[in-house]
């Protein structure tokens, strides 16, 4: 019997937009925060996004069964490494690139001076990321910050598990490298000294 | 001797840290790195630090998107273009294999590897070569093949092709042009610093220009695969 998504689906393929608008607005988040960590760039990462639900749309006819959710990162893994490509020969200076991050409003939960600990973090954090070669920042933002398997991100970035594990393992430790040259600016638990 | 196989493995070990902070080791290789990071105390430093940075990326927080990203109307499918083409794999790897094997003929081809030695007829001898004499008497050598009638007087009486004195250490001969010969090792008037022709083996030229054709090819198919993908990002940047 098949799932909610799978009607949803095999509704877009027949060109339902409204079912297709649905797995959208399902996945839109997920997909905005791969293009922002790939991009760095908080107009690049909307354009980015538009452009990847637009290509999903023409392309889902070739969606042969399978996770949804793998085939759609699949999609924007590929639109954001050429992208980044493309723009490799022209550096992008802009006060997004600065400060990549939508900054909300600190939570009731914590302080004002936790909430700007945790931005200043977060912001080195992409930063440091934006460093990286583009497949280990791939890699490391499908397994760190959207929590997917080794056997996903190989089916994501067209790759053997082998291939995963070594630009996971590189780019964890040139993040690390990166981050403890600015070691007084992690928090103390964090400043690992051999 | 020792420290060279005590980096290879720290290096081996290394590399499964980020399968083991994730949890992706068997037990086995679970054991393996525990039991090294308690010897080795740099590998233990790695793990702990690689292990700091994975809890602070846990930290960041989801970028979330600012707005719909629904879609108004349906684009038209038309002019999709996939990104990885059903046969993109089998057409980079049918490429490569074809450079490899017009790489190898051609070394091949250059370096003499694949050239054999010309197998000849004994030259005739010059009683058999002064056969045809009869449709030219006036010939008074009489070892002029027929066709040498027409030819300058000057050049007949160059004919048989000999070896002349040995100039420099080389041995000059007359050829006619078309004429495929060579002289026998067992020739006596052959030196033996003289070395037999060596021609191409008969597949190889073949071999050479269907692997060429391939390559163009090949090479056309991912020229059109690249204008296709230059087309859809022509269309995503307008």
């Amino acid at each position: 019997m098949p799932t909610y998504e799978e009607e949803l689906i095999q509704q877009s393929k027949d060109g339902d937009l409204d079912s297709f608008n649905q797995l959208v607005e399902r996945y839109q988040g997920q997909v905005y925060n791969l293009a922002m960590r790939m991009l760095g760039n908080r107009q690049d990462a909307e354009d980015a996004t538009q452009e990847i639900f637009i290509l999903s749309w023409k392309a889902i006819g070739s969606f042969r069964g399978g996770t949804f959710r793998t085939w759609i990162f699949r999609v924007a893994a590929r639109f954001c490494t050429d992208e980044v490509r493309r723009r490799r020969g022209r550096q992008v200076d802009s006060l997004d690139a600065m400060f990549p991050e939508h900054n909300p409003l600190p939570s009731s939960a914590e302080s004002p001076e936790d909430h700007l600990l945790r931005e200043d973090l977060s912001q080195l954090i992409s930063q440091h990321l934006l460093c990286l070669a583009e497949e280990q920042r791939l890699v490391v933002t499908l397994a760190d910050l959207q929590g997917f398997t080794y056997e996903e991100i190989a089916q994501i970035t067209n790759s053997s598990i082998g291939t995963v594990k070594s630009r996971l393992n590189r780019g964890r430790a040139n993040l690390r490298d990166l981050l403890l040259k600015n070691r007084e600016l992690l928090p103390p638990e964090f400043r690992l000294y051999k | 001797m020792f420290g060279r196989r005590r980096k290879r493995e720290c290096h081996r070990i290394r590399e499964m840290f980020s399968p083991y902070l994730d949890d992706c080791l068997t037990s086995l290789e679970r054991d393996a790195v525990q039991f090294h990071i308690e010897i080795c105390e740099d590998c233990e430093w790695e793990l702990r630090s690689l292990g700091a940075t994975v809890q602070l990326l846990s930290r960041m927080p989801a970028a979330s998107a600012p707005r719909s990203f629904t879609l108004a109307e349906a684009p038209s499918r038309r002019d999709w273009v996939p990104f990885a083409l059903p046969g993109m794999k089998r057409l980079r790897l049918a490429t490569t294999l074809a450079v490899v094997l017009l790489a190898i003929l051609l070394a091949g081809d250059f370096s003499g590897l694949f050239h054999g030695d010309v197998i000849v007829e004994p030259p005739p001898e010059v009683a058999d070569v002064a056969a045809p004499v009869d449709t030219a008497p006036e010939h008074q050598e009489g070892d002029i093949p027929v066709q040498q009638a027409e030819d300058p007087p000057g050049e007949i009486a160059d004919w048989p092709p000999e070896a002349t004195e040995p100039v420099d250490g080389r041995v000059t001969q007359r050829v006619e042009p078309g004429q495929e010969w060579d002289l026998p090792a067992e020739h006596p008037e052959l030196p033996e610093a003289v070395a037999p022709l060596r021609k191409p083996y008969p597949w190889l030229r073949p071999l050479q220009i269907a692997s060429a054709a391939l390559l163009v090819i090949l090479g056309g198919a991912h020229l059109l695969v690249w204008q296709r993908k230059r087309g859809l990002t022509l269309h995503k940047a307008s």
